[in-house]
């Protein structure tokens, strides 16, 4: 009889790593014939059908079960998971660091450093795995025994089946420019991630190097000081017509600006996996990214890892990248070789050993 | 080239990072006098995040650990070495627990600081808008006056 196997977490995401690792993880339980449900304080209204409320967990108690806490932020669900009477296993995805958010989100801020000081109170409570090597490393640091890495199931497939629909199309027709260079930035337009820092590398390029170029910061825009301190920036460094926010788009066309990408530039400082590098592989878009936390052990090896970022030195390296043929063709050659190590079957296979390490009596996939 | 000295990694067979490097080094200083701009330090409200963000972990790891070292008495020394052990655990259980107390203060404070840059930051802000907006209208005022002056 397969187990009861149960995940929470405090907020349940569309579409974003950690949303889509439950409903991966969900599909692999499902598949087993595990008794499953997901349990979140709060919840985006598309997964409305998919998800229960944190209190109708405290009354399932009483069944014997695993209950899977996905830890990224703060929340009464942490709470819940900790006191459970079942078994737990803490699927850890990092927490950005508090002081990203200083000065810009103060209530995140407060939130973060709440989740990151919390996280030690659960060493020793029931078993832990990691979403990435960073992750595991952090978590050993705090003094946790982490039983096994279970990286991210991606959906790269849906990415390329969705570059036909008619809502791809009209992104095309609408962004195609055949005559500028294009630099791609995909995530969240948040502190941690340092776009301002991107917008600064992309002027010194389109200034001084390619002036038929633009940046298309793909990606959500929470209102706030830090969107605006970015929107201030490119009117300031007169960028309004070559920096591009596209804005809403159907989430199955975001495959349409990696097909749009000469190359994808991530600058950022805080990254649990980054899965934006792994969809530039899977186009065959050159990567450049900044060489921390996760970003390392996500490229493997591949793409350039920029150990220095001031404007310039980015600039200058995109332009070798993109203006070199064979360079170009070594690195997305070598990213290639690393996207196979992010072959779906292998990370579920990946994922119900990492399940099992944790103490997860699942029977065996076929 | 040492790893210091190392600006990037590229994982692509059959080119060197140095290689490039050069090439990139060389090409900077063409277009800029001078070559690599250093990255300014921040001022202003930048500055003061900064210098909170560098607390983050300081605020948190004011736990003591005990460090009894062996001393060599002319008698007893044996039983003088163990029997201090547990008097410096005593003090560090205190200390401890006042270091604990004390981060949650440092913290909250941390909080606070963060909330009063955000408020004087925004605050800022609304003022810069009404001094652009004042400094608008005075022009167009004057403008007026001199208008009607040369009338």
């Amino acid at each position: 009889m397969p187990p009861v196997v149960h995940q929470i977490v405090p907020n349940f995401a569309f579409a974003d790593a950690v949303g889509n690792q439950i409903l991966a993880t969900r599909d692999l339980l499902t598949r087993l014939g595990c008794e499953t449900q997901i349990y979140a304080d709060h919840w985006d209204p598309r997964l409305s059908s998919l998800v229960r409320p944190t209190a109708d967990y405290l009354s399932r108690q009483a069944q014997e079960h695993w209950l899977i806490l996905h830890y990224c932020i703060c929340g009464h669900a942490n709470h819940v998971a900790r006191e459970t009477s079942g078994n737990l296993v803490t699927y850890y995805h990092n927490v950005t660091p508090a002081r990203f958010f200083f000065g810009y989100e103060p209530a995140a801020a407060a939130c973060c450093g709440q989740a990151r000081r919390q996280l030690k109170g659960f060493v020793g409570h029931g078993a832990t795995i990691a979403a990435s090597d960073y992750n595991r490393a952090e978590l050993e640091s705090f003094g946790f025994s982490v039983k096994a890495v279970a990286p991210y199931i991606l959906k790269l497939e849906h990415l390329h089946a969705g570059l036909n629909t008619p809502g791809s199309e009209a992104l095309r027709a609408r962004f195609t420019a055949p005559d500028l260079k294009t630099w791609v930035y995909v995530g969240r337009i948040a502190p941690n991630k340092r776009v301002e820092e991107v917008v600064r590398a992309f002027h010194v390029y389109h200034n001084q190097i390619e002036p038929r170029s633009r940046l298309l910061l793909v990606g959500s825009r929470p209102a706030g000081r830090y969107s605006d301190e970015i929107a201030a920036l490119i009117a300031r460094l007169d960028l309004q017509d070559s920096v591009i926010f596209p804005g809403l788009f159907p989430a199955e066309s975001l495959g349409v600006f990696y097909e749009l990408a000469d190359v994808y530039v991530s600058l950022s400082e805080h990254e649990g996996f980054c899965v934006p590098l792994v969809e530039a592989m899977s186009f065959g878009v050159p990567i450049l990214a900044f060489d921390s936390t996760a970003v390392p052990g996500t490229l493997g090896g591949s793409g350039v890892l920029l150990h220095r970022k001031e404007p310039q030195v980015v600039a200058e390296v995109a332009h070798e990248v993109i203006g070199n043929h064979g360079l170009r063709t070594a690195i997305v050659g070598r990213q290639r070789e690393r996207l196979t190590d992010f072959e779906p079957g292998a990370m579920r296979a990946q994922l119900h050993k990492a399940l099992i390490a944790a103490g997860i009596p699942l029977p065996p996939q076929d | 080239m040492t790893t210091e000295q190392r600006w990037f990694s590229v994982g692509a067979p059959g080119y060197d990072a140095a290689d490039i490097q050069a090439r990139v080094v060389r090409r900077m200083h063409e277009r800029t006098p001078g070559g690599l701009v250093e990255r300014q330090p921040a001022t202003g409200f930048a500055a003061v995040r900064e210098a909170l963000a560098a607390l983050e972990d300081p605020l948190e790891d004011l736990a003591v650990q005990v460090s009894v070292r062996d001393e060599r008495l002319p008698i007893g020394n044996s039983l003088w070495n163990r029997m201090k052990v547990p008097f410096h655990q005593l003090s560090a259980l205190y200390v401890n627990d006042l270091a604990g107390r004390q981060t949650v203060i440092n913290v909250g404070l941390a909080d606070v600081l963060d909330e009063l840059i955000d408020r004087l930051e925004t605050t800022a802000q609304e003022r810069d808008r009404e001094i652009e907006a004042l400094k608008s209208e005075i022009a167009r005022l004057s403008e007026l006056v001199a208008q009607l002056s040369a009338r």
